[in-house]
């Protein structure tokens, strides 16, 4: 029975991983990755610890090293071997020589002799040296193809060097690791450029050396390197060595003391004896060659004589000789002057006269033209007054129209005033008739009215006749005839009236007339008045003529008159021209005569002079003879002369050697004096094995890992217990009903717990396995090559299996899982089967906080939603945040590791050192040859620096380390920046140093400590620390030049300089220029060792890699687990949305909404919280030589960010199409 | 044609080697505004039968129809949109979300689908109008069968789908819950369909449609449904 039930649960526990696949595989996963991360960092520094231990042991490198400055005899080294405690002991040479490969310059180089015992090396490639003239090439800074070489020993080395060299080159036949330079530093030296390049093994014979320069020692028995204990014994046996040894030093000392002052005293006697004879043989020399001397003299004296008469009668002719020369050119010149005298006074008549000439013809043509000019102005002003004339008798002709027609107007006027008059009478007349005529008519008219009836009636009664009228004159009619004197006076009236009106026609007639009289006069009294106007008119015009012609003749006149002057100007010209013609004919006269006597003159002294050379011609000949004779006896003394001097240089030559020989002894005697005064104290060094650099580095090198691991492992471990938790918890909740079941069956608490503790335990149990195996081959594996960067010794690293940490690792992951799942499974076990059995009450909604604030109504539905889910499930909340947060921190970790080392490259290079060019020379560099290489280089630089550097020890409280020594004068601005921070250093003052921020953490040096510097030669420096400036790459100490004069009582050896160059320089050219100036020994260019400097950091790129990709994995893992779990959690409510029509889209957002906006709260939390996590990894990760800053750039968060939020939705796309999946009517089937 | 209409609907799940026959040549139809109760024992496929008809399930041979549109024929995507439309649920464990307030329930649903009814009248016609702040842990078993059955009703379906509404109530409550389904239905003229295995229940139909063993045995019209509070069982 007790089998089946195993078996049932066995059975159903392989379902439950079945069914969960998912999630049993990311809780194996993450243990994986946390145990392969920790047991990987831990394993990889104790595996680099064992490689080193490995080839340490392989190799027999020494323990102890035995130094004195008088090295070691072979009876020394046989008796510190019998010392009680020492392993192995053997002597050895080692010797910094100037060597130089085919076509390259010199370089310093430590040749060592190879051992046979302690230290010895691996032959990498090639072949052991077998002849004493062939030797190993330094494996890491050589490849194949150095070997066959040849390299030669350098002339520049002192003589003593080039002594202890059996020859003056050696072949290379292999290359060879040591454990004595397990990293790529070489260490320094106080030759060339202070630094060796590498190392050259050559067998002990190749050597000519009669000690040993140093004695190395091996401890009896094992000791695990980098342990107190080991280093306890070193120190034990050193100073125990101290008292055997210093006999010996001091023993040895005294031996080569006696030896040299034997030698010299021999040496002595030798030259004081060399110096009597060579006195002696010296006079003798030097009196016969005074005898010698003498006759020459003589015989050169009487020829001295001869020659002053010779040349005595040389100087007679050619003072003759001149004279004549003379004369002739007395002669020549006369003869020159005349011609141009006579031509020129020729020429000057013949000016004169053409003068005259032409005077004469402007004359004549003035005068003709003055000529024409008087006639055409006579004829002119005739015309004028022809004019004038014709014009006055037209004005005159005017005048008298103008008078009559003056008089035509008076008579005109009068009639038309005659008329005007008239006029208004005849009105007047006419007004009285048309007054008169009415009545006149009316009483003519009755009248005849009468009349006509009378006539009718003659007889007719009187009150018969009608109306009479009352007309004046009528007869009274008591007249008898009444009738007829009416008859009478009626016809009077009638004639009457027709006498008015014939009088009125004539009136009427004549007014007419004199009207169109009046007409006519006026009309004819206008064309008066036109004519007059036009006449008046012409007169102006006329008179305006004649004055315009009158003025013209005025103008005239002046010029006339003029021209009257003119001629007779010209005429006495004329005059004047004729008198000028006949002096020029008497004047031409008189010169033919005086030049024809002049000639004659000249004639006669050419004639004179021919006579005086021929004679000079016949002295001379006779002169030549007489010196063929005084030649012949010149060459003779020459000869003897000659013969006498090379007789007598000969002979101080050899009293010159031989003084130069007597001299040269000397000065080897007096420089051996000086030696063997000089010979110092015994000094004795015993060095152990932590004074060895690539040891001594590796194990800080080392560190950074073990920094490295310190950190990270905790983290993950946390991290899988959160994903343990959610799991487990999950799967409690999912199986509650069958846990209510099991219980109500009988199954005891434990038995059920058993199932889950068996799920989440086996999950740990394979991770770990999974994670220790492959984490501790892959990452020594991987870091390992990183280092080999820098560490050239061994290019496989010892894997190790480090069985107490693995079991750490066990132990911690699965008693943590364990714990997890038990406190998931205790609280659902303690319930009853009843409680289990019916669905768990869902998570109580509830209101936050959030929604009373005003925002909140703003929000869409589905974001009010997303937000209330958020803050429902604190154990999600919590999970995601840590998980997502955690994730992000380590991105930023990373990435900031990155940031940290590139950008001190870039700081130390664009911040700290600005100089272009690092020169060392071959020679101390006095202001003279500064002066000159400044003439050389100045075009191309900005600005050059000289100062001195080399390497030297730095002690303070024990520790000692290798920096770069700097002393200058100067300031060292522009070409390196000294600042802490902000504030700029100023240079230090004497006593005082300024030391670089990577040595000062390392050795825990704080401003104002004292400090030791001691230089290669042991001389030592006791200094106060003025600052401490930011620097990164190498370690400096900079003092000022005062504090080497005070301290060391010398000048600090100036052999180098920095190069400030233009900035449209290239690096290279001016680097080889320099390289190729005389005198300079080595430059290295700046931007080399950046370029350096970055490939070295391309080793910490991997363990950013590494950082990065674990990460990444761990953030997707989390982001896999939560979501899938909170999908599962919540299946019903999804289909229940789906049901309601939710499309694939809206559900995607109704899940992922919430995913993201935690994503998003844990990436914001991971930004801050990685950048302490930075801080912190990186305070535990150091490089010797390279000094970091924790610093992360902005992109990097960004970087960190995108790559969580990338993880973050690929997660969520992946789930996207299981949301798609879940079966609606499956998930809302009825509770089980 | 019928408002609803199912033809030689067949259902058929394939576990692994197994064939089940969750439903064979079912054929029924329903007229619109009736209240049907479908009707039979547990694993008849009355619940098969429903899912097909809300378009949460695919059926393996036959057709069905509602109001002219063939369901059967539709897309995933096209039932989704169908889901969202024309139908209304109701389960028997109401299905609300548990971390929602009844009144957000009922407008989760409504602000996803075409012409929603005010999601507080809606919850004041079933009774739980000052209720509505309320999350589901705090209302009892047939209040939050309300809540369900309004957000069922403020999508305005064509078609109410209730799945043994009363199976996790009390039978008072169960019979108030009845009640106003059978009440929604005579006022507002919707088309209901309850599922339950209580044969008591056929009294408050129109239609009743029997099952058995996943086919349909009997369809008969009640001439006289009777009122709910009528019915004991």
């Amino acid at each position: 029975m007790v089998m089946k039930r195993k078996n049932m649960m066995r059975r159903n526990l392989q379902q439950t991983i079945r069914k969960s696949a998912g999630r049993y595989l990311a809780i194996v996963a993450i243990i994986a990755l946390g145990a392969g991360l920790f047991c990987g960092l831990r394993v990889t520094k104790v595996d680099m610890v064992a490689t080193v231990q490995e080839f340490t042991d392989r190799q027999n490198m020494f323990d102890l090293q035995l130094l004195n400055p008088f090295g070691w005899t072979e009876d020394n080294v046989s008796a510190i071997s019998s010392v009680p405690g020492i392993g192995d002991a053997e002597g050895g040479i080692s010797l910094d020589v100037m060597l130089r490969m085919d076509d390259d310059k010199d370089k310093a180089y430590k040749l060592i002799s190879i051992p046979e015992s302690v230290n010895q090396v691996s032959l990498v490639e090639g072949r052991m040296p077998s002849a004493p003239n062939e030797c190993l090439a330094d494996n890491f800074f050589n490849n194949s193809s150095i070997i066959g070489q040849e390299i030669h020993v350098s002339d520049a080395n002192d003589s003593d060097t080039r002594e202890r060299l059996a020859y003056d080159s050696y072949t290379v036949v292999g290359l060879a690791a040591t454990p004595l330079y397990l990293n790529m530093q070489r260490g320094s030296t106080s030759i060339g450029t202070g630094s060796i390049s590498n190392y050259f093994y050559i067998p002990q014979d190749g050597f000519s050396l009669d000690f040993f320069t140093e004695i190395n020692l091996t401890l009896s028995g094992d000791y695990q390197v980098y342990t107190d204990e080991y280093d306890q014994a070193m120190d034990d046996m050193a100073e125990h060595l101290k008292s055997v040894c210093s006999p010996m030093a001091d023993h040895r000392r005294t031996d080569i003391l006696s030896q040299a002052e034997a030698e010299y005293a021999d040496g002595l006697s030798q030259y004081e004896d060399g110096c009597r004879e060579f006195e002696a043989s010296k006079g003798d020399a030097l009196q016969q060659l005074a005898d010698a001397e003498q006759q020459l003299k003589d015989g050169e004296a009487e020829l001295l004589q001869n020659q002053q008469l010779l040349e005595n009668g040389k100087q007679q002719i050619s003072d003759a000789l001149m004279e004549i020369a003379k004369n002739r050119e007395a002669l020549r010149l006369g003869w020159e002057q005349l011609k141009t005298e006579k031509s020129s006074a020729y020429a000057e008549l013949d000016r004169a006269e053409s003068d005259l000439d032409r005077n004469s013809a402007q004359i004549t043509i003035g005068l003709n033209q003055v000529n024409a000019g008087l006639s055409q102005f006579q004829s002119g002003l005739t015309q004028i007054d022809d004019g004038l004339t014709q014009l006055d008798t037209a004005i005159a002709q005017i005048d008298e129209g103008l008078a009559q027609i003056r008089d035509g107007l008076d008579q005109i006027d009068s009639a038309i005033v005659q008329l005007e008059d008239g006029i208004p009478k005849i009105d007047d007349g006419l007004a009285k008739l048309e007054q008169t005529l009415p009545l006149l008519n009316a009483a003519a008219d009755i009248s005849q009215k009468i009349l006509d009836y009378l006539k009718e009636n003659p007889n007719p009664d009187l009150p018969e006749i009608p109306n009479l009228p009352e007309i004046p004159g009528l007869p009274n009619p008591d007249q008898p005839d009444f009738i007829d004197q009416l008859k009478i006076r009626l016809q009077q009236v009638i004639d009457q009236r027709n006498a008015a009106v014939s009088k009125q026609q004539e009136l009427i007639q004549t007014r007419a007339e004199m009207i169109s009289q009046l007409e006519a006069a006026r009309t004819q009294r206008e064309a008066l008045l036109a004519e007059q106007a036009e006449l008046e008119q012409k007169r102006a015009a006329l008179s305006s003529q004649r004055d315009d012609l009158q003025a013209q003749k005025n103008d005239l006149m002046p010029q006339y008159q003029s021209l009257l002057a003119a001629k007779q100007e010209l005429e006495s010209s004329k005059s004047a021209v004729d008198s000028g013609y006949q002096q020029l004919a008497a004047r031409r006269e008189e010169a033919d005569r005086a030049f024809s006597e002049v000639e004659v003159e000249l004639q006669n002294g050419e004639q004179q002079l021919t006579d005086a050379q021929n004679l000079v011609h016949q002295k001379q000949l006779e002169l030549q003879e007489n010196e063929q004779l005084l030649n012949d006896a010149r060459q003779q003394i020459d000869d003897g002369r000659a013969k006498y001097e090379s007789e007598k240089a000969s002979a101080l030559q050899k009293i010159e050697d031989a003084q130069a020989e007597l001299d040269a002894a000397g000065a080897d005697l007096s420089e051996a004096r000086s030696k063997i005064d000089s010979i110092g104290k015994a000094s004795l060094y015993i060095l152990t094995r932590n004074t060895n650099p690539g040891y001594v580095v590796f194990e800080s090198d080392s560190d950074i890992i073990a920094g490295v691991a310190k950190i990270f492992p905790v983290f993950f471990l946390s991290v899988a217990a959160l994903v343990c938790i959610t799991t487990m918890t999950r799967m409690v909740d999912e199986e509650r009903t069958q846990i209510g079941i099991l219980k109500a069956l009988g199954y005891s608490s434990f038995s059920i717990m058993g199932k889950y503790m068996a799920y989440s335990g086996s999950a740990a149990l394979i991770g770990c396995a999974a994670g220790v195996i492959a984490g501790s081959i892959i990452f020594p594996k991987i870091l390992w090559k990183a280092y080999c960067i820098m560490y050239g010794f061994d290019p496989s690293i010892t894997l190790t299996f480090d069985w107490g940490t693995c079991a750490a690792i066990v132990l911690s992951y699965t008693a943590l899982t364990l714990f997890v799942t038990w406190y998931c499974c205790h609280r659902e076990l303690s319930n009853v089967p009843a409680e289990l059995i019916r669905p768990k009450s869902p998570t109580a909604g509830k209101k936050l906080f959030l929604e009373k604030l005003l925002f909140w109504r703003k929000l869409s539905f589905l974001n009010k939603v997303a937000i209330r889910n958020i803050f429902r499930y604190h154990q999600r909340l919590a999970m995601m945040l840590l998980g997502i947060g955690g994730c992000t921190a380590l991105l930023v970790t990373g990435f900031g590791i990155k940031d940290s080392i590139s950008g001190i490259v870039d700081y130390q290079f664009e911040s700290v050192t600005h100089y272009d060019q690092a020169v060392t020379f071959e020679e101390i560099q006095t202001p003279q040859l500064q002066q000159q290489f400044h003439a050389a280089f100045d075009e191309v630089s900005e600005g050059i620096l000289f100062c001195h550097q080399s390497s030297i020890d730095l002690s303070f409280e024990d520790q000692t380390k290798n920096i770069t020594f700097l002393v200058s004068d100067e300031p060292l601005e522009p070409f390196m920046s000294l600042h802490s921070g902000e504030q700029i250093l100023p240079m230090p003052d004497n006593g005082e140093v300024l030391l670089s921020v990577g040595v000062a953490e390392v050795l825990g040096i704080e401003k104002g400590d004292q400090i030791v510097l001691r230089s290669s030669d042991l001389k030592q420096l006791h200094l106060t620390v003025s600052g401490i400036f930011d620097n990164h790459v190498y370690n400096y100490a900079i003092v000022s030049g005062d504090t080497l004069r005070s301290q060391w009582g010398q000048e600090p050896e100036i052999k180098s300089a920095f190069v400030l160059q233009t900035p449209d320089s290239d690096v290279h050219e001016v680097g080889a220029a320099i390289s190729g100036y005389d005198g300079v020994l080595n430059v290295l260019v700046n931007q080399d060792t950046a370029d350096q400097v970055y490939s070295m950091m391309d080793a910490m790129d991997s363990i950013v890699l590494l950082v990065v990709f674990c990460a990444g994995l761990l953030a997707t893992i989390v982001l896999y687990n939560l979501t899938n779990i909170n999908i599962k959690e919540r299946i019903r409510e999804i289909a229940t949305i789906k049901v309601l029509g939710f499309n694939a889209r809206e559900t995607g957002s109704y899940v992922f909404k919430e995913n993201l906006a935690l994503t998003f709260m844990g990436m914001i939390l991971g930004l801050a919280g990685g950048k302490l996590l930075h801080a912190a990894v990186m305070s535990f990760v150091r490089i010797d030589m390279v000094w970091f800053d924790s610093i992360v750039k902005p992109t990097s968060y960004l970087m960190a960010a995108l790559l969580t939020i990338a993880a973050a939705l690929a997660v969520d796309f992946v789930m996207y199409f299981q949301l798609n999946k879940i079966n609606m009517a499956e998930a809302l089937k009825s509770v089980e | 044609m019928a408002f609803v209409e199912f033809h030689d609907v067949s259902k058929t799940y394939h576990m692994g080697e197994v064939k089940i026959h969750a439903l064979r040549d079912a054929s029924f139809r329903v007229e619109k505004g009736e209240l049907v109760v479908i009707v039979g024992p547990s694993g008849a496929g009355k619940t098969t039968l429903l899912n097909i008809l809300g378009g949460m399930d695919t059926l393996s041979e036959g057709q069905v129809f509602l109001d002219g549109k063939e369901v059967s024929a539709l897309s995933s995507k096209q039932l989704t949109q169908y889901r969202r439309d024309d139908v209304g649920f109701v389960f028997q464990f109401y299905n609300l979300i548990g971390n929602l307030t009844a009144l957000e329930n009922v407008e989760l649903a409504n602000q996803i689908c075409a012409n929603p009814l005010d999601a507080e009248t809606v919850l004041g016609n079933v009774g739980l109008a000052d209720r509505i702040h309320n999350f589901p842990s705090q209302l009892s078993g047939g209040e939050q069968q309300r809540v369900a059955i309004a957000r069922a009703l403020a999508k305005n379906p064509k078609l109410l789908l209730c799945d043994e509404p009363t199976g996790a109530l009390d039978y008072q409550t169960g019979k108030t819950i009845l009640k106003l389904l059978q009440d929604t239905g005579r006022t507002t003229g919707m088309t209901i369909i309850i599922i339950t295995h209580n044969a008591a229940l056929t009294d408050m139909a129109d239609r009743v449609i029997k099952v058995k063993n996943g086919t349909v045995d009997t369809v008969y019209v009640n001439p006289n449904p009777k009122d709910i509070s009528e019915i004991e069982w």
